[in-house]
């Protein structure tokens, strides 16, 4: 049984105990007044058959009696006690003496008159003369456990005997002496036995059968289908709503299974439905949880970079003054100079450095200032092709293989140009410098699976970025070259961040490095 | 017309002290608090056969400024106490006729646009060569010289008031029998300036024509070769959109008046430069550009009436 159910406590047993208790009931009375009624008839029936064997003794040996030839009476009642089923027939005298038996070992004793045979008659002080036949009767048990009915019937005076030449019982004598027949009863007991063994046995089918019907009956139709909905609902307890209960009955367990499975159907539809909107809620938590990181990315940049763009801003306003002075003295130096004077080339170095000096600090104030992207719809390809038309000739780029991988069907997006060119500049500038002997660089545009983004990727074959460097390079002033300012990759963040898109960086050491730039489309 | 009141108020102040500007047209004063800055202004000014004062402050500036009459005054644009901007408004206020010349280190374009909204002349971005800030400050002494000029010949005011009055006008109403290239798209829509530098005519498709005001023509002298951007260029307020070779061999920087891509460049004027000469506003228009900031932009410019409305 499941859940460990005792037996005693199944719907099945318990029914089983309440019929089979009233079966036993109703059989029981049956057997017994049925076997009690046998009983009475066997025993009326024994009793009127030795009432008859009584009379035939009598009437038998009445002209022995009369002729007072013993021998005869003796060998008449013998010869009718040898009859099957006869135990014993004896005649008292009227003193209680035995005169005739077949037991010849009694004849001349005496019995007692308070013994059961003499009882019937001898209750009262004054024997009775008449009595009926039934009471005549007694049923004792024998030594050997039969039971015996013993008959009594007395022997009256009668005209004859008085009148008898041998006169020996005077007229005034009624009753001259008791016949006692006792018949064994050993046929109708075991008859009744018998029965009785009948009864139970019918009695003991009737219970088993009616136990196999039911529990058939109850197993088939009650526990197991029961059972099944017992694991139907375990089942969904466990979280599987696919556990279809057969629910082919037309029963109250077949509508119950059919509620049963509407129940099901409607709790896995809500459990879909909650689950679906549990993944959903899941996963919108992650894509916030995602959300704010990156938000958190950026605030910390952003702050990084407010507070470098102050200090830079304030840098660049003071140095602009000592480069005017500078980039004034050099040129008014160089103006003195005689044309073929080989100083003045010198100046023109100042000057040029200074120029230089002049637009760092100015990419400073671009880079501070963070202005908002100037944005027209262009095409990024279009962008990384002007951008390479720019460095492709350069002498720097000649040992660099270019390969451009663009996606012809990338739709035309939002974009400042020229910031985006200056991203694409960076980066292929970074890639070169990483590239000294030579090497290729991959440019790949394609659009993102979700069709929401547009992906540009710039690979190197470079000597790659130190593990250790990687949190950093983005921190403005965070160069590992020599001659770097720090600003490259820091400014194309910021573009990039203004274009609300997303940059990442790969790299590994020799192997190369890959920056993969996502731009949103709309 | 704006224009005309501007010259109108002008002309009046020149006039009264007429005696004096002759020997004023060659003094430029320089205000910066970097004494490198002053040094090399005066150097570079020198060198040009001018006379330079320099003054450390506005507060020494403006004491000098009462005392003496300058051609051109040039400052910095951020200076402690009092700013350069401030400085600007109040010698518009004193003296209308000296052209301000704004020198920045900080290269805040839009401060710089509306100091020029304001009626600063010019400004020259820090640092700069001594080409840059020779051309620009001969282009503010020309400036002067013909408000002088003007105040001389023009001794009734109805008179004056016919002079000066910008060709533009007459050039515009016979637009169509000077042969405008593209007569619709430039009469038509409004009229938004960088005062006496250039111009902005937005158009009903949105997209914006640009061209030189007349007086920044006038100030650099005939003009020998320009210098257009490229199609599909992008072009900043405030930025270099064009840059002019004057006769003198002097490049001058005119600064775009609004931020877009270029649609359209006048290619007739890299053959001939007359137009920008004779019809500034029409035929002689420089760019066409596809604006992408276009309402910020506009609140730093003038807007102009169009003159054929006022005058019907």
């Amino acid at each position: 049984m499941p859940g460990g159910r005792l037996l005693t406590r199944s719907l099945g047993f318990r029914l089983i105990f309440f019929v089979d208790c009233i079966l036993i009931l109703a059989v029981g009375v049956f057997a017994y007044t049925f076997l009690r009624t046998y009983e009475g008839d066997l025993i009326s029936e024994a009793k009127r058959r030795s009432a008859r064997l009584c009379d035939t003794i009598k009437r038998g040996t009445r002209y022995d009696m009369l002729e007072f030839r013993r021998e005869n009476v003796h060998r008449t009642i013998k010869t009718l006690g040898q009859q099957k089923g006869m135990a014993r027939i004896r005649i008292y005298n009227k003193e209680g003496g035995i005169i005739f038996s077949t037991d010849e070992n009694e004849i001349g004793t005496k019995v007692d008159m308070k013994a059961e045979a003499c009882y019937i008659c001898h209750a009262a002080k004054k024997p009775l003369e008449k009595i009926d036949v039934p009471s005549t009767s007694r049923i004792y048990s024998a030594p050997d456990k039969h039971r015996i009915l013993g008959m009594i019937d007395p022997i009256y005076n009668e005209k004859d005997c008085y009148t008898a030449e041998c006169h020996t019982h005077p007229e005034t004598q009624k009753v001259l002496g008791v016949l006692d027949v006792m018949v064994s009863l050993q046929d109708i007991d075991e008859e009744i036995a018998y029965g009785r063994f009948q009864i139970i046995m019918f009695a003991l089918i009737c219970l088993a059968s009616v136990f196999a019907a039911i529990g058939l009956f109850i197993h088939k139709y009650v526990t197991r289908p029961v059972r099944k909905l017992e694991q139907g609902v375990e089942a969904i307890a466990k979280g599987d709503f696919e556990f279809e209960v057969d629910a082919t009955g037309n029963d109250e367990i077949g509508s119950l299974a059919k509620s049963f499975n509407r129940v099901r159907e409607e709790l896995k539809e809500s459990y879909e439905k909650l689950r679906g909107k549990i993944e959903a809620a899941d996963e919108d938590l992650k894509k916030a949880y995602k959300e704010l990181q990156t938000k958190q990315e950026q605030l910390i940049q952003s702050e990084k970079l407010a507070s470098i763009g102050k200090l830079a801003a304030g840098v660049a306003h003071e140095i602009n003054n000592p480069l005017t002075g500078v980039l004034t003295f050099a040129c008014l130096l160089r103006d003195d100079l005689e044309k073929d004077d080989p100083k003045r080339e010198d100046a023109e170095v100042i000057i040029k450095e200074t120029q230089r000096c002049s637009s760092i600090v100015r990419n400073l104030l671009d880079f501070s200032r963070q202005t908002q992207p100037q944005k027209m719809s262009m095409g990024v390809n279009e962008i990384a092709e002007k951008a390479l038309s720019i460095l492709e000739h350069q002498s720097a780029f000649r040992n660099i293989k270019i390969i451009r991988e663009f996606d012809p069907a990338l739709p035309q997006i939002m974009v400042d140009k020229d910031k985006i060119q200056q991203v694409f500049i960076n980066l292929l500038t970074n890639a070169q410098e990483a590239m000294p002997e030579g090497g290729s660089v991959t440019i790949t545009t394609t659009r993102t699976e979700d069709g929401k983004d547009i992906e540009v990727r710039v690979a190197d074959t470079g000597c790659g970025i130190a593990e250790s460097d990687l949190p950093r390079i983005f921190d403005p002033f965070f160069s590992t070259k020599e001659k770097g300012t720090g600003l490259g990759l820091s400014v194309t963040q910021g573009i990039i961040a203004s274009h609300k898109g997303t940059i990442e960086v790969k790299s590994k050491k020799v192997a190369g490095t890959t920056f993969t730039i996502r731009l949103p489309i709309e | 017309m704006w224009h005309n009141k501007w010259f109108f108020r002008d002309l009046k102040h020149i006039r009264k002290k007429g005696q004096v500007v002759m020997e004023t047209q060659k003094k430029v004063l320089v205000v910066d608090d970097e004494e490198v800055v002053c040094r090399s202004v005066k150097r570079i000014l020198q060198k040009k056969n001018l006379e330079v004062d320099a003054a450390l402050n506005a507060t020494e500036a403006l004491e000098k400024i009462a005392k003496e009459d300058y051609g051109v005054v040039i400052t910095d644009l951020m200076m402690p106490k009092i700013t350069g901007m401030e400085l600007l408004k109040r010698i518009r206020k004193s003296k209308p006729e000296t052209p301000v010349i704004m020198i920045t280190g900080y290269a805040t374009v839009r401060t710089a646009v509306q100091a020029i909204k304001l009626g600063a002349f010019d400004y020259i971005p820090k640092p700069f060569t001594p080409e840059e800030l020779s051309s620009v400050t001969v282009r503010a002494l020309e400036r002067a010289r013909i408000h002088r000029e003007e105040a001389e010949e023009v001794e009734e005011v109805e008179e004056a008031f016919e002079k000066i009055k910008p060709p533009t006008e007459p050039a515009r109403e016979e637009g169509a029998a000077v042969g405008i290239v593209e007569e619709e798209l430039i009469i038509e829509g409004d009229l938004y300036c960088m005062p006496e530098h250039s111009w902005a005519r937005v158009g009903k498709d949105g997209n914006v024509t640009v061209g030189m005001e007349e007086m920044f023509r006038r100030t650099t002298g005939d003009i020998v070769n320009i210098d257009l951007p490229f199609e599909g260029d992008e072009v900043h307020q405030g930025d270099v959109c064009v840059r002019v070779t004057s006769h003198d061999r002097h490049i001058h920087k005119l600064w775009s008046p609004v931020t877009g891509k270029v649609l359209k460049v006048n290619e007739a004027l890299s053959k001939d430069c007359s137009p920008i000469k004779k019809d500034p506003r029409g035929a002689g228009w420089l760019i066409k550009v596809k604006p992408t900031n276009l309402e910020e932009d506009l609140e730093n410019l003038i807007f102009i009436k169009p003159a054929i409305r006022e005058d019907a």
